[in-house]
Order: structure tokens, then sequence, then C-alpha cells
């Protein structure tokens, strides 16, 4: 045995030092390198966990798949072209040999993987590397011996023929074309990326969840790779221990046939999480009727004052609630019955009041019908697993609220609490969900769980508003809460340095802005960097007194160079939330929309007039400027920014009668507003 | 070591490569000797288990080839007709390795390298590239790789094909003093080369056996029907046309003849004393040209 091993290993290090000591070797080091670092010379990298496990890692991973193929052809031809061959197989071994040459040939492809990781490095901190070195070291190697294997396989069978390499070349280039062919929008074969050998399907990490939305895909994914590398082997073991031992090669067969058998039962188990997967997001994301801007406030007779939700995350995949809430009759006439939302997904298990559940639609019977105005506090327990998907890019679903072992994610349109009337919303979402009431908090978690909520942190776990119209509540143990002098931010671990760095931008950006504003100035934000944004409401509107802001993870590292995604995450966000703590009206978005575009302008132009001219007739395109951005430009001409300050607060004490004014209407009545008249 | 050859055939489609080949080999330096195409390799690749036969039976100092070719690889040394070697290594570093594939335990191995290495001749160019080596060097190297791990039983297949003459006299008396205690089966088609060493031989002609025993009686083969005779140019074709002529030379203008014959040909010719190549000839039946092409 130990003789074995030995062989084993020499063989290894002589067939990996003939490798490594080929002259073609560096060069294909080389030009492998380089061409990961040309390509990614200047693209964006969430972190370094991110980028190993997304578009760089499965690149970097991808091409040199081609350089196995061809490393494991030159390595299996190499006796035969060197005419050893005659000599190798008149010697007492067997495949210990060929194993050990074909593992030789996986490790010297590993260091085509080194430039990835040095870009990956330098995106973050280097837990995240660490964290994500292993999976990417393991997805490189299963490719890499899975390539090997091809390659030996198809020289074992026609010999060591000089068209081999065209022939693999040509293949892995028809290759390229496989995740357009089979991917789902096009074949619509469920599970049909699983012949992406080459992982150019990018997959969906996210920094907050890793690759929760993929489920056990890469699991299956790679055992059926390593499978297919081990049954190539095997095959190429049991051809040549056939024609040496003249006996059936007994246990390379059996080792293939097990292959095989992982192979396939990996790929039917991939094809299952699919159908499953898709199946789930078909019956979520049946359209329904939906509530149109300001319904809500006034769509039900039930009003819920005030909600205290202690959610127990203990096990995040299942988690229970306990719901007390205020409960008000807001109609005219006295009600027998309370009409409320709940996901259906969600069981009941204790109830104040006897109930009947119509999907999400839940029904309380009240045991004694409430007077107009009079309130009734209930309380609800309900527990399980809720998942909610929507349609992503290329129709995968993409799980926008969702409990699983490695996170929760209760988007706010989610139905994870009691919503007053058939609040029947879809996933995304994006407006308010009820009217203003109090909201309380508690979550329990894991130990070194982070939580987000978008209302005001109580505690590290707890939460409270007097006034939420929304909530969200986000849970991961990659989550992170600071404190930077008046602000807060939220982030996964590798992205806090990021978010903290952008901090003093914002509130710098807060104080220019928030002098145009009636009341008092909010002292620093919360600040989240989170995922992407499904399943927030537009604007991420306030429940406190401090403008929140979430940004998602993949915006551009500078953004100085893109002025648009600034504008949107930085003097947008801002701007909005501090209409909405000065009492703006977030349904009367058209007034909302001066405000910001004036101040943006005013913010970028930093006090020159042909700049400023520049922005304004930018923004709508085709030359023109709204008449109203300029009116309120010409009041700060002349009153400065009191002047503005005034005819802002006008605008949003009189926001109701302001409504369906046309532009040219709006500019008259903020010039006259503004005394400009 | 005793090697047993029992009906052997291979065909390769209507290709008779060996047709019913038997013979014993009891041992010592044992010659294979036959015209391009007479079967040898195809024989010696069987033996060496490179290759299975279409019928019969081999055994290797009584293993049996077909059934356990593992243990007949681990007392073997084999020359094949055509080898190479990886050509960035040195010829230490090669010998290590194939010192290792033979199961020689590491302590032993780097002094066997080193002496097979003096016994070829190669210790001052061991440590370098074999890409560098003449074709000589090469064929010495092949001897070396056959002898790590002592075997029991040595396989050349016509080593001194590509060599130059002097070159394979050197390599005629390396074989020799290697041969030693071991059985070595030689194959070739030059007559010289069994002609000094073998202690037995076998004619392999078409892919039957012609002859086999010793030296002494493949030349008693020929006895009483080597003749030596003048012919006019002119008369070259008729005689050429029914004898088998060993060697021919120009002297004077007429041509001198050695002609293997079973009756005195054209009544003038003079009976001479046989050799080991007139025996090959008498037995094999090869024609002028290739004799003529073979002698050294
Ligand atoms: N792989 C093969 N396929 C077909 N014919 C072959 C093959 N190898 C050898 N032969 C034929 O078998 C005969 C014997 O060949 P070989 O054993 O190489 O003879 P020798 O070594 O005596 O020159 C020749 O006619 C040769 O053409
Ligand atoms: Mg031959």
């Amino acid at each position: 045995m130990s003789s074995l091993l030995a062989r084993a290993l020499i063989a290894w290090r002589l067939e990996l030092r003939l490798l490594v000591r080929h002259w073609a070797y560096p060069l294909l080091l080389a030009a492998w390198s380089a061409f990961v670092i040309y390509v990614f010379r200047d693209q964006a990298v969430i972190s370094p966990e991110a980028a190993l496990n997304r578009d760089l890692g499965h690149f970097s991973i991808g091409i040199s798949s081609l350089a196995a193929l061809l490393l494991g052809a030159a390595g299996a031809g190499r006796s035969q072209r060197t005419r050893f061959a005659s000599l190798e197989e008149s010697y007492p071994t067997g495949a210990e040999v060929l194993l050990g040459r074909w593992l030789a040939g996986v490790v010297a492809l590993l260091p085509t993987q080194v430039a990835a990781v040095a870009i990956a490095g330098r995106a973050g901190p280097a837990s995240s590397l660490w964290r994500g070195l292993p999976t990417f070291v393991l997805e490189a190697t299963i490719t890499v011996a899975f390539c090997t294997a091809v390659g030996w396989l198809l020289v074992s069978w026609l010999g060591p023929r000089r068209w081999v390499y065209p022939l693999l070349a040509g293949g892995w280039l028809g290759c390229l074309g496989l995740p357009v062919f089979l991917g789902r929008r096009n074949l619509g074969i469920p599970g049909a990326e699983l012949l992406d050998f080459m992982r150019s399907d990018t997959g969906s990490y996210e920094e907050l969840w890793g690759r929760l939305f993929e489920g056990a895909l890469p699991v299956w994914f790679n055992l059926f790779y390593a499978g297919l590398a081990a049954l190539g082997v095997a095959l190429v073991v049991a051809r040549v221990a056939a024609r040496r031992r003249r006996r059936a090669p007994l246990v390379p067969a059996a080792l293939a046939l097990a292959a095989l058998v992982v192979a396939a039962a990996s790929a039917t188990a991939y094809v299952q999480q699919v159908r499953a997967w898709e199946a789930r997001a078909v019956d979520r994301g049946k359209p329904r009727p939906l509530p149109g801007p300001g319904d809500l406030a006034t769509a039900a007779v039930e009003t819920i004052d005030a909600w205290e939700i202690a959610v127990d995350l203990t096990d995040p995949a299942s988690p229970r609630f306990d719901a007390r809430f205020t409960l008000r009759n807001a109609g005219s006439e006295p009600i027998t019955a309370a009409t409320l939302t709940l996901h259906r997904d969600l069981a009941i298990t204790m109830s104040s009041l006897p109930y009947a559940r119509d999907g999400d639609v839940l029904t309380l019977t009240l045991s004694e019908p409430l007077a107009p105005g009079a309130t009734r506090d209930l309380r609800l327990a309900y527990a399980g697993p809720i998942w909610a998907f929507i349609a992503g890019f290329d129709q995968t679903p993409y799980p926008v609220t969702f409990t699983a072992a490695d996170g929760v994610r209760l988007a706010h349109s989610g139905g994870w609490y009691p919503v007053p009337g058939r609040m029947l919303a879809p996933p995304d979402w994006s407006e308010p969900t009820h009217p203003p009431a109090a909201f309380h908090l508690a979550v329990t978690v894991p130990e070194g769980w982070g939580v987000f909520s978008n209302l005001p942190a109580t505690g590290d776990t707890t939460f409270a508003s007097e006034r939420a119209t929304w909530v969200v509540l986000f849970a991961s143990p990659r989550l992170r809460t600071e404190q930077v002098g008046a602000s807060t931010i939220v982030a996964p671990e590798a992205l806090l340095p990021r978010a903290r760095a952008l901090v003093p931008d914002y509130e710098a950006l807060l104080a220019d802005l928030a002098r145009y504003f009636p009341g008092p100035a909010p002292k620093g934000l919360t600040f989240a960097v989170l995922d992407t944004l499904p399943g927030t409401a537009a604007y991420t509107p306030p429940a406190g007194d401090q403008p929140l802001v979430i940004m998602s993870g993949t915006t551009p590292r500078d953004l100085k160079k893109y002025p648009l995604n600034r504008r949107y995450v930085m003097g947008d966000a801002l701007a909005a939330d501090l209409w909405g703590l000065a009492g703006g009206a977030p349904e009367l978005p058209f007034l909302f929309h001066v405000v910001q575009e004036s101040l943006w302008a005013r913010h970028v132009a930093g006090g020159d007039p042909e700049r400023f001219r520049r922005e304004v007739t930018d923004a709508l395109g085709g030359g023109q400027a709204d008449p109203a951005v300029v009116a309120l430009a010409k009041i700060e001409a002349r009153r400065g920014e009191d002047g503005v300050r005034q005819v802002i607060a006008r605008m949003i004490a009189e926001q109701q009668t302001l409504r369906g004014l046309a532009p040219a209407e709006l500019a008259a009545w903020i010039e006259e507003a503004g005394g400009a008249r | 070591m005793e090697i047993v050859i029992e009906d052997l055939r291979k065909y390769y489609g209507a290709v008779r490569a060996l047709d019913g080949v038997s013979l014993h080999v009891p041992g010592g330096m044992f010659g294979l000797l036959g015209p391009n195409g007479a079967g040898k390799t195809t024989l010696m690749r069987i033996l060496v288990t490179l290759l299975a036969p279409t019928s019969g039976r081999v055994t290797v100092g009584g293993i049996d080839v077909m059934r356990e070719p593992a243990r007949v690889r681990e007392i073997l040394g084999y020359i094949p007709q055509e080898f190479g070697f990886y050509r960035s290594l040195t010829a230490y570093e090669m010998l290590d390795y194939i010192g290792t594939m033979k199961r020689i335990p590491p302590r032993a191995r780097k002094r066997q390298v080193e002496a097979v290495l003096e016994e070829v001749n190669l210790t001052a160019d061991a440590k370098r590239r074999i890409g560098t080596y003449s074709g000589g060097m090469k064929q010495r190297l092949g001897i070396a790789q056959a002898l790590l791990g002592d075997p029991a039983l040595l396989v050349v297949d016509e080593p001194t094909a590509g060599l130059d003459p002097e070159e394979r006299i050197r390599f005629r008396n390396l074989l020799v003093r290697i041969s030693g205690r071991r059985t070595v089966l030689l194959s070739t088609h030059i007559v010289a080369d069994v002609e000094a060493s073998c202690t037995g031989l076998a004619v392999l002609r078409q892919g039957r056996i012609a002859f086999a025993g010793t030296p002494e009686e493949l030349v008693e083969r020929a006895r009483g029907r080597v003749w030596q005779l003048e012919v006019e140019p002119g008369e070259w074709e008729a005689v050429a046309a029914r004898v088998q002529v060993v060697s021919s030379r120009t002297v004077g203008g007429r041509l001198q003849l050695r002609v293997v014959a079973d009756e005195n040909p054209l009544g003038r010719g003079v009976p001479v004393e046989p050799g080991l190549e007139d025996g090959y000839l008498a037995v094999s039946g090869t024609t002028l040209r290739e004799g003529m092409l073979t002698h050294v």
C-alpha cells in the first residue's frame, strides 16, 4: 500500500514537474492571468467573497477550463508522443500512476486562479476573502478536474493526435454559447444550466445572504461535476486496466458506475430543486388586484392604531410571531368582523378571536360589534416559513420575502404582520403598506446575528416608531450595525468600511439640503447598505426623525464617476426623506420632484448659474427645463434660501390643494408664494 | 528462466503475424532471427504483456503471460524496437523515476541507478538532459532502464537497428556482459548480432518457426550446400533464379558468388565450409537482395 502511494506520489511529482517546467506553462499562466486582469481591471467588485463567488471568480474558472482541457490532453498523450509508452507499460504499475498524473494536471492549473484571488483580495477586508476562498478553490478544482479528465479521456480514446487540440478548443468555444442556449429564458428546460461546466451562469450571490438564493443548487452542481470527473478518470483507468491486466476491470468499472450514480443523482436533485423553486414562484407570482396610490389610507374601515410584535427567529427557517395590535373602526357604521391581511403560509397558533382565512385574507369575528371610532386590543400568534418571489432578471425566481436558516428577509408587503384591509400587494410593492401607526418590534435572533428594520432602533434588536407606514425586518449572521457620530450604519460586515467612508459625504449633503426645509435639521442619518432593493418602500420614508437611506450593495464604489447613481442614492434619497420629515406626502411625487430637481441642480452647480441652467435642462432632456424648477431657482436668486424654505413650507402646508396643477400653473403658484410676482 | 510458447497465433485481420509458433527457450542468451515482417516484434510484445495474442499460450518461468501479466512485468526487463524518454529529464532523473515504477525500495534505488549507469558507461553523462543524447547513448540508456530491478528476463527487440557499426559492436559486447545468469531473448535480422553470443536461436519466417536449435545445428543445415563459383555478368539472372546467393563480388570483370544450393550449381561450384549466415539463408529462404542488405 505504501509503495502504491509512493508510486502515485512520484508519478504526480514528475508529471507536475514536466508540466510546470515546460516552456509553455509560464506563458499559459501569464496569458490567463493577464486576460483576467484585463477584463476586470476596473469593474466594480462588491466584496472579495462576492467577487470570487460571482463574475470574477466564475470568469476565471471558466477560462481556465480551456487550459484544463488542453493540458489534460497534453498530459495524457505525453508517453505516447515521446515513445516512452512501450517502456512504461512493461513496468509493474497500475492505475496509481494514471491517477497521480491526472492530479498533477489539476494542481498545475490551480495557479491560473491566482490573479482572480489577487483582484478579489483588493476589494475589501481579508475576512471576506477568507470566507470566500475555500468555496472558490473547491469549485475551481472541481471544474479543472472535470475538464482535465475530459482531455484525458479523449486522448486515451483517440490517441495522441494533433487535431485533438483544435477539437477541444473548438468544442470549448462552442460551449461558450451554452448558457445562452440552455438558460431558462431560452429552451425553458429546467436545470439545463447544469450543463454550463464553465460556470458562466454567474449565480446569485448577495453580500447579505451569500448564496442563499441558490439553495442547494451549488452543492448539486459541484457534486454533478465531481461525479463526472471521477467517471472520466474511472473510464480511463478501466480502459488501461482492461488492456494491461487482461481481465474485466471490475474495480474501476464499479467506481465508474458509482461516479455515474453520483452525477445522475446530483443532476436529478438539481432539476428537482429548480422545479420546486419555479413552482413556488409561479404560485406566488400570480397577478393580484393592485391598490392604487393613496387607496391604502381609505381602503378599509378597519384601522390598526398600534402594533406590538415579538419575532422569534431562534429557528430562522420557521420564525414565530406574537402580535398584539389595537384595532379601530374608522368607518361610520359598527362592524362585526374585521378584515385583515396575513400571509397564507403563516399558521395561526393562537388568536384572541375566532377567525376564518381565505388565502391571504384573514377575517376576525368580533364577539360584539365595534362602534365607529371604538378600539379593541387583539392578539394573534402565528408561525412558519414564508416565501414570496418575483421574477428576477432572466425570469429566475427571486425571493423578496423569505425565512431561511442563513437569513431572514421580511419585506414590507410580505404580509408578515396583520395589515388592515385586503392589502393584496405584489411582493415588490413599493408604496407604504398602511396608514401611520405606532409600531413596536422586538426580535430574538441566533447568537451573532444582526438585525435591520426601517424603524428607529431602541436597542440591539428592538425597534419602535409612532408613525410607521411600512416595516421590514432583515436578519442575517453577516449583518452589522455601527454608530458613526450621530449616524448609524447597517451593512454586511464586508461592506461596513464602504458605508463608513460614505457617512461624511451624506452628512455634508444633508446639512446642505436641510436648510431649505422647514423645521429643525436632522442630526445624522441611518444609512444601510443592503442587498438589492425590491421589497422596500420607494425612497424608504423614515419612521423616526432621521433620514433613512438604503443603498444597494451593487452600487458603484466610486460615485463621483457615476453622477446618476450619486444623485439617486444621495441627493434624491435625502431630499425625499427631508420632504417626508417636513410633512410632505409621498403620494404627491410631482411636488416633491420639483423640490428635489431644483435642490440637486443647485447642489451640483455650487453657485455657477450656467452650470445650474445646464443641470435643470438636462434633467428633462430636449433642452427644456421644468418651469416650476426654474421658478424655485428664481426665488432663491431673489430671496435666498429663506425664500425657498418658505415656499417649500407653504407647498407642504397646502399640498392637497396643489394636486393636479400643471407645471406652468405650479410655476405661477411658486412665484406667487415666493413673492416674486 | 524458461520460456515456453505453445501454438501462438496473432492475426491482424487477414495478416497472420504469428501463425502457430511453438518454441522452448531454455535460458541463457537466445537469438530470434528473421527478416523484417517475420513477426519478431509481435512475438516479443506478446511475451512482455503489451499485446494479447489471438490464441496460444506463453509461460515465462512457469507464469502464464496471459493470466498473470502483472507478475511477468515484475521479473521483466524490456528494450523495445522503438522507444523514447522524457527529453527534458536527465538520465539520472529518468532512471530514478523508472526505479520507483519498478518497485525498487528507495534505499536501494540510488545505488542501483548508479550501478546501471556505470554498467552502460553513462555515469559521466548522467546529469545531462536526455534530449541532448546521441542515438547510441539513448540505446544504452534503454539497456540501463531494462537492467533496473535486476530482472530475470531481458527481452531485447532489434537493439542494433539504428546504430553505426562501431556502436553496434560495442552494444553486442555489452549485451554479452550483462547477460550473466539472466535469460536474454534477443531479436534481430542481422546474423552477426547473434553469431558471437547466443547459446540458442530460432529462425522466424512469415510467422512460423523455420528453425530452432543451437548455432552449430543451424550451420549444419547448410553443410554440403554452400558453393563458391565464378560467373559471367550475363549468367547472373539464371543463377539467382535457381539458387540462393549469399554474397557476390566482382573479380576482374567476372562475378564471384557464394551460393546455397542442394546441387552443385552449373556444375562448376567449389564446395566451401558453411557459416551461420549460410545456415540462416538455408532455412529462411531469403533472397540475395535482403542477404546483401543485411551483410555487414
Ligand atoms: N498493428 C498491426 N496491424 C496490422 N498489421 C501489423 C501490426 N503490427 C504488425 N503487423 C504486421 O505483422 C507482421 C509482423 O510484424 P512484426 O512483428 O513487426 O515483424 P518484425 O518485428 O519481425 O519485423 C508484419 O506483416 C506487419 O506488417
Ligand atoms: Mg520488429
